[in-house]
Order: C-alpha cells, then sequence, then structure tokens
C-alpha cells in the first residue's frame, strides 16, 4: 500500500524578467521539476538518483511543502498519514482529503498543514548548516515538541532523551553541547533525533551522507536501516550514487533534467538497465576489481546538461544520448515526441523510444 | 509563548555576559567601560545634586543665583599651576556684631568707627537705630577681585510694615594700607532690602583727591574695582596684598529707634548678610559672561548626553533591526516598501531639515524637553536606516540558511523563526550598533547646538554654542570651551571603543587571539 504518490508534480521558478521581456510579454522558467510521479509504499526505502541539477532536491523540497505553492505549476502529492492524524485533518480542512484516506499536501492550510508536517519529516545534506549554531542538542531535538506542543517540559525531555539514544548518542553526554563541539557525523545523528522524536511515517533523506567522512557514512546508513526497520517508516532517500542507492534502497528512480527517466528494483536497475542515461550512471561507478583501477573506462555520455530554462524539445537526453547517434532510424521520433514511462520489465519502467 | 520569551532572554543574557568578557579582555575595552562608569557615577550625581528647576534657572542668565556670581571667572584650581587669580570668597549667614541706637556721631562712631575714616563722608549725623556686619577678606594673589556684593536676608514677622520702614545701607572697605573706602550708600527699605553692589561713584572724588592721582572722575569709575583693590603706582595701578575688611552699616530710619530696637530683640526682624568678593576664579570650573557655574551646566549635560545618546541610538537600533528582519524575512511587497522607504529616507538631506525643524520648534515657542525631543524624533526618524539595510541583509542571508529551513519543515511559525532562529544572530550586531549609534546622536545634538538651535537646556553643545556665540571673550576663556569639548570628545570615545571591541564579537575574523 502506497503511503505516498507524487502524481505530474512539476516546478517551475521564474527567471527574473529583463526590460526587453517585459516589453515583448515574455516569462521564462527554470522547469526543476517537469513532471514527476512516482510511489513509495509503506515500509519501503525509495531511492531518487541523478547528477546534481536534476530536480531531485527540488522534488523533496516540494514534497515537504517547502517551495512557495506559486512555483508548483502542476501534479499532486498525496500522502496517506496515520488514522488519527487523518481524522483530525478531515475535521480542520476536509477539502484537502481526497479519495481513500489520502490528503493532497500541496492543498493543506494552516493547522492541517503543521498537522502534515509532522508526519514527513526531512533530513538535510548538510550538518554543518542544518542546525542551528547557537542552540544547544537539547534544544535543537526539543524544537520539533515545543512547536506541535507536544508532551510537558518532562515528557519532552524523556522523549529527547530517547531520540538521542535511537540515534546512538548518549543523552547524558550530548544534550547540553553546542552543535560546534560535534563532529559532522554527531551532528547529523542530532539532525536525524530531531527528526525521529515527532515519529513520522514518511522520511525524506536529501543526501544525508554526502558531506560526512567516509568512515561516519556506514554508521549514519546503519542508523537510518535500524530506524526504518524498527518503526516500519518509509523512506526517501536522495542521493547522486547509484552504488550507494542499490545497497538501501528496495527502488530507484533515476532522473534526468527534471524528469524520472527510469525507475525500477534496485537490483534489477543495476544489474539490467534499460535507459542510455542509466547505462551511463552505473558505468560511471567505480570499478571494485583491482585491475581494472586503471583502465580508463568508457562512459556512454556526451556533452554538458542543458540548461532548465530551455529543454530540448522531444526526448530530453536526446543532446547527450550516444544511443541517437547509434540509431539514426529513431532520430526522428526523438527529436519530436518525447518519450513517457514504459514498462519493459515487472516493477521497471523507461522513458526511452528504444526500449 | 513562553517557552520562547524564556529563549531570548537567556540567549540576550549569554550574549550580553559574553560580549562583557569580550569587551574587559582588551584595553580599550576596559578604557571605555571605565569612561562609561564614570559618565553614569557623575549623572547619578547629577541628578542628585542640581535641583529639578535647574534648566530653567539656566534659561535666565541675567536673573539670580547667576547674577551673585563672579563673570569671566577661571577655575579656582588654575591657582595650583601658578596663575594670578583672586578668589572668589562667599561670607554667608552673617549676624550683626555690634547694634543699638545712635543718638550723636559718636555713638556711631562707637560702633563703626569706619564711619568716620571713610574717606571724605565727614562725620555722618544719624539718629536712629544701626546694625553692623563685619566680615575680611584676604587677597594673597597679584590680581583684582571684581566686585564686592553684599545679598541680604529679611525675615520679618506679621506685626512688622517693612515697608514703613527705611534703611540706609553702607558698606565699608577697609584696605590693608588702612584707608577706608565707602563702596556704596544706598537708602532702601525692610521690604526692598535685597542686595548692594560697589556704587561706583560713591569714592571716586575723595579716592582721587587722597591719592593726588591726574585722572578724570569717570575715568575713576571705570576703574572701580582696581581702584578698591589697588593702589596707584606711578601713572599705573598694581594690586594691593592683605587682609581686607568688609563693614556693612544698617541705620533705620523713618521710625522710633526704641521701637526697632526692641523688635530686632524680640526676633520680629531677622537680618541676615552674605558678603560675596568677586574674584577671577570660581568653582570648579569657572563661570561664563553671564556669571553661570560651569560646572553645574556641564554636570547636568552628563545625564542629558547619556540619556539623548542612549535613547535615540536604542530607538533607531530596534526600529532598524525589527523593519530590517521583517524587510529582509517576509521579502516581497513589505521588502519593497521597506526598502524604498529607506531610500528616500537616506536621501533626504538631514542637516538643513533640522535647521528647519529647530526654526520651526523655536517660533512655536517650545523650549526644553520638548524641543529636544522634536530634535531626537527627527534624528530617529532619519538615522535607522543603515541599520534597517544591514540587518536585512543579515535577515536575508541567515533566512536561506539550512536551519532555518529545517524548521520550517518542523512546521515552525514565522514568529518562532524571527525570534528564535534569526534575532539572535543579529543581537552581537544590535549590540555594537547601538554603541555606535550613541556618540553619534549626542554629536549631532550637540552640533545643532552650535548651528543655534536651541532647545533651552544645558548640554555641553548647548555650553559650546553659548562660548562660540560670546567668541571675542570666550576664545581666551578656554575654561568654558574645552570640557565641553573634551567631554564629547571622551564620550564618543568611550562608545566608540566599546563598539570597535564589540564588532570583534559580531566579526570573529577581527579577533587577535
Amino acid at each position: 500500500m502506497e503511503v505516498l504518490k507524487v502524481q505530474g508534480l512539476k516546478v517551475w521558478f521564474p527567471v527574473r524578467k529583463g526590460l526587453l521581456d517585459v516589453l515583448l510579454g515574455r516569462q521564462e522558467f527554470v522547469r526543476a521539476v517537469d513532471g514527476v510521479s512516482f510511489n513509495v509504499s509503506r515500509g519501503e526505502t525509495f531511492c531518487l538518483v541523478g547528477e546534481s541539477g536534476c530536480g531531485k532536491t527540488t522534488t523533496a523540497r516540494a514534497i515537504m511543502m517547502l517551495i512557495d505553492r506559486g512555483d508548483v505549476r502542476g501534479g499532486k502529492v498525496l500522502f496517506k498519514p496515520r488514522e488519527e492524524v487523518l481524522s483530525e485533518i478531515k475535521k480542520l480542512q476536509p477539502s484537502a482529503i481526497v479519495d481513500s484516506g489520502y490528503v493532497d499536501v500541496l492543498a493543506t492550510r494552516g493547522q492541517a498543514n503543521k498537522l502534515i508536517r509532522r508526519e514527513i519529516q526531512l533530513i538535510f545534506q548538510d550538518p554543518f548548516g542544518s542546525i542551528n549554531p547557537r542552540m544547544r542538542v537539547y534544544d535543537v531535538v526539543e524544537e520539533p515538541l515545543i512547536i506541535h506542543g507536544i508532551g510537558s517540559r518532562e515528557e519532552r525531555e524523556e522523549a529527547v532523551a530517547k531520540a538521542l539514544e535511537a540515534v546512538k548518542l548518549s543523552a547524558s553526554d550530548f544534550m547540553y553541547r553546542f552543535p560546534h563541539q560535534l563532529s559532522g557525523g554527531q551532528r547529523q545523528r542530532v539532525a536525524i533525533a530531531r527528526t525521529l522524536v515527532l515519529n513520522p511515517s514518511l522520511l525524506l533523506a536529501d543526501e544525508p551522507v554526502s558531506m560526512l567522512d567516509v568512515s561516519i557514512r556506514a554508521e549514519i546508513l546503519q542508523v537510518l536501516d535500524e530506524l526504518k526497520k524498527t518503526r516500519g517508516m518509509s523512506v526517501i532517500f536522495i542521493t547522486h550514487d547509484i552504488a550507494l542507492a542499490r545497497y538501501i534502497c528496495d527502488r530507484i528512480g533515476v532522473m534526468y533534467l527534471g524528469k524520472i527517466v527510469e525507475i525500477a528494483r534496485a537490483d534489477e536497475i543495476v544489474e539490467n538497465p534499460k535507459h542510455p542515461y542509466t547505462k551511463a550512471l552505473i558505468s560511471a561507478v567505480p570499478d571494485v576489481v583491482p585491475e581494472n583501477r586503471k583502465v580508463l573506462r568508457n562512459v556512454p555520455i556526451k556533452g554538458e546538461v542543458p540548461s532548465a530554462v530551455r529543454i530540448p524539445v522531444g526526448c530530453r537526453f536526446r543532446p547527450r544520448c550516444v544511443a541517437f547517434d547509434e540509431n539514426p532510424g529513431i532520430q526522428e521520433k526523438c527529436r519530436k515526441e518525447e518519450p513517457g514511462l514504459l514498462r519493459v520489465g515487472e516493477e521497471h519502467y523507461s522513458a526511452c523510444w528504444l526500449n | 509563548m513562553k517557552a520562547r520569551e524564556e529563549g531570548i532572554i537567556i540567549s540576550v543574557a549569554r550574549s550580553l555576559r559574553g560580549g562583557l568578557r569580550e569587551v574587559l579582555s582588551s584595553n580599550l575595552g576596559k578604557a571605555g567601560v571605565a569612561i562609561l562608569l564614570f559618565m553614569i557615577v557623575m549623572s547619578a550625581y547629577s541628578l542628585y545634586v542640581l535641583p529639578s528647576d535647574f534648566p530653567e534657572k539656566w534659561k535666565y542668565p541675567t536673573r539670580p543665583p547667576w547674577v551673585f556670581n563672579p563673570r569671566n571667572a577661571q577655575p579656582q584650581w588654575v591657582e595650583l599651576f601658578g596663575a594670578k587669580v583672586a578668589d572668589t570668597a562667599i561670607f554667608s549667614n552673617l549676624r550683626a556684631d555690634r547694634e543699638g541706637i545712635v543718638l550723636s556721631p559718636d555713638a556711631l562712631l562707637r560702633l563703626a568707627p569706619e564711619a568716620e575714616r571713610a574717606l571724605g563722608v565727614g562725620r555722618p549725623v544719624f539718629i536712629g537705630y544701626a546694625m553692623v556686619f563685619r566680615t575680611s577678606y584676604t587677597l594673597d594673589n597679584a590680581a583684582y577681585p571684581q566686585d564686592v556684593i553684599s545679598l541680604f536676608k529679611v525675615e520679618t514677622s506679621e506685626k512688622v510694615n517693612k515697608s514703613r520702614i527705611g534703611v540706609v545701607v553702607l558698606m565699608y572697605i577697609t584696605r590693608p594700607d588702612n584707608i577706608v573706602l565707602k563702596t556704596a550708600e544706598e537708602r532702601l527699605t525692610l521690604a526692598t532690602l535685597d542686595y548692594v553692589k560697589i556704587d561706583q561713584g560713591a569714592f571716586a572724588s575723595p579716592y582721587i583727591s587722597h591719592f593726588k592721582l591726574n585722572i578724570s572722575e569717570d575715568e575713576m569709575r571705570t576703574l572701580y574695582y582696581i581702584a578698591v583693590f589697588g593702589k596707584p603706582v606711578g601713572k599705573d595701578f598694581e594690586p594691593l596684598q592683605g587682609e581686607y575688611q568688609i563693614t556693612l552699616l544698617l541705620l533705620f530710619t523713618g521710625i522710633d529707634p526704641r521701637e526697632v530696637q526692641s523688635l530686632v530683640r524680640n526676633g520680629d526682624i531677622r537680618i541676615s548678610a552674605e558678603v560675596r568678593v568677586f574674584g577671577t576664579s570660581y568653582g570648579l570650573l569657572g563661570t561664563d559672561n553671564y556669571g553661570r557655574d560651569l560646572f553645574q551646566g556641564i554636570l547636568f549635560g552628563f545625564p542629558v548626553a547619556l540619556a539623548v545618546g542612549f535613547l535615540v541610538s536604542l530607538a533607531i537600533v530596534a526600529i532598524g533591526l525589527t523593519l530590517g528582519v521583517v524587510s529582509g524575512y517576509f521579502g516581497g511587497r513589505v521588502d519593497e516598501i521597506i526598502q524604498r522607504t529607506v531610500d528616500i529616507i537616506a536621501n533626504i538631506p538631514l542637516l538643513p531639515l533640522l535647521i528647519l525643524v529647530g526654526v520651526a520648534i523655536q517660533t512655536r515657542g517650545y523650549v526644553g524637553w520638548p524641543a529636544l525631543a522634536v530634535i531626537m524624533f527627527i534624528l530617529v526618524i532619519f538615522s535607522w536606516g543603515g541599520v534597517a539595510i544591514i540587518s536585512r541583509s543579515m535577515a536575508l542571508s541567515i533566512k536561506s540558511e539550512p536551519y532555518v529551513e529545517a524548521a520550517k519543515a518542523l512546521g515552525a511559525s514565522s514568529a518562532r523563526i524571527v525570534f528564535r532562529h534569526i534575532l539572535p544572530q543579529l543581537i552581537p550586531y544590535a549590540m555594537a550598533a547601538l554603541v555606535f549609534g550613541v556618540p553619534g546622536a549626542i554629536l549631532a545634538e550637540a552640533g545643532l547646538s552650535v548651528l543655534g538651535i536651541d532647545h533651552g537646556l544645558p548640554t555641553w553643545g548647548r555650553i559650546l554654542a553659548d562660548a562660540q556665540a560670546n567668541r571675542g571673550i570666550a576664545y581666551h576663556m578656554w575654561w568654558w570651551v574645552l570640557p565641553p569639548g573634551i567631554l564629547l570628545g571622551l564620550f564618543s570615545f568611550a562608545f566608540v571603543a566599546l563598539g570597535f571591541t564589540l564588532e570583534t564579537i559580531v566579526e570573529p575574523r577581527l579577533r587577535r587571539r
């Protein structure tokens, strides 16, 4: 059963206009997310993989309702909260509830919106920036409880201690430290503890380990994995590292220039990639075989990412596609029509005319 | 709500404590704190010592108490540096040391021998009741005191009709060379008996003939104090040092002497005198051209300077910080309105406007505190822009910090984000801006005073302005110009020093250690 359904999500940011644009009535947009759809099941870890600038983080921010509503130009984010939250929202804002227990997240207002925020939490990429340097660990982890008015002072203290223990930080040691007294890994664990105190049903992790030393990554991933298992949370894990994604995710969605180009179970996508972009991503993963260390690998991709303001007509991957050059017969179609996600196997979809 | 306020208070307290420690760790900071403490102590002292109507008194320099002070007097301590000044002496609460009924000239002379020896007076014949007051003054420097004034305090019971009792007041000065000068003779009543000064004409003619001087009587009059306290040497005079005896003789006329005597003995008439010898030095900081005690004026300036500086600066920072943070955090139309307002305000020339406002409040008749309040108000209204621009840019950069986004993701309200996440970061900057703003306000006030905008209060700027208005005499009257000038400088220095040390907290890269 899906806990989250993202349907045709579009986030377009207006480009600041010059005088000429105003005179000509022109308005251009950065199409950061340009029609993204995917589902996340309960207890599942879903990965969004793609290079920087492809819209992974914007997708996460849109789900988190951190994007100005005006910039969300289409699509829906449907979320199934817990029963008690759902019944509350039914009272507060019935119009936000679409069929069978799903809440249209982007339509929620006021208190209903605040309730939804309790259910969806985000771990940021940068543990050095995502914690207020002037607040002690205790204040940081307690803040969500205060915001949502949960518990008495004693209860909150207990909840904070529990959350810190859950991320393997000794509460008595760390509670009254300032962030600058912590290492990167410890900070990220504090950030995770902050999301945990509210006991959310969906956790978004936006590259939570990419700013950490390699030696610390494993322990953070372990903490996340354990939490997911013990609490039955669903996780959306955002990363640019497809090898990492394979290691922790159940399913992987590969994003390119604001769109998901391939989506499949983790093993399937790595072992049997269908989309030329996925193939390129996978072949770029360093080889673990020592002999091949110094072999220059041939990554099947060319050129640079085009600007998100002027996305190519037809297949958006076309200008960088090696398969496009190798298959002259298909070029006409690639130039004119954009491929949708086509079923290419069990639970495996790819957006390429070659399939 | 409670928790949020508590959080702010704690973080403010934390920044304050940290700030103080940082300030005290540098010599510049220590100097600043020391001067500030001095200012605060002086302000407290001033509020304790000066009467509440002091500004009102200061405003009218030709009225008491200033007319009973020597004019243009130097500070008394210049004597320690070898300056030749005559001390100002005040002999207050003098009681009559002799009294009696005068029925013959001999009787009068027994009471006051000076009456006969006074040059050229001859033997006065008075029949009446007489009181004699005496005191002595020592001139121990080669300088001329400027004047001698005798003040009388008359208390009577209801029985006495004061305007019916006539009094002839005679003032004699017995010089160290045993010459007696009759320096005043006035016919008054008990009702009008307030003070007598040296009468320039009273002794001119006998003085000239006694010393066989070759000068006119008019010339003698203008030289009266030189004549009283000096002796002719050739064509010139030089100060006569030694002990001077000052005798006041009060003769009651128009009433039976026995009646006056019994009234006096029964305490129905009580008269005490105060003799003031106006030297050329007075008090701690001397006097101005009206005889106003500059020390008192300066003293009054302390609390005013602190209050004006802090209030203006506090208001500037409070308004600037609030509007800046609102502008930066909420953005959009609000931001646009606030920033354009700042642009407009920043481009209105403040000085001409202030002069205009100053003239307006003067013609409208606002004086004293209301006038000062208007000037402060204008200063605030036109000065918050800088703080607003900086706090806006700081709010903008803090707003895009991931931790603010994280708070938003947690569902925090705008108020919580502003108060809990943005403002605490701005507090060190606000402190520095506050401290740096204080001297600006004070100097602006002083500048306006010098430019002639008179709010009527004795501030340091106002005293400087008075000195400047009397530039002819003020240029050598350093005690009029230097103290307010130095204090203004010191005051500014203290806050700039504090500001610089606080700046290292705002901008840790400036730290030396």
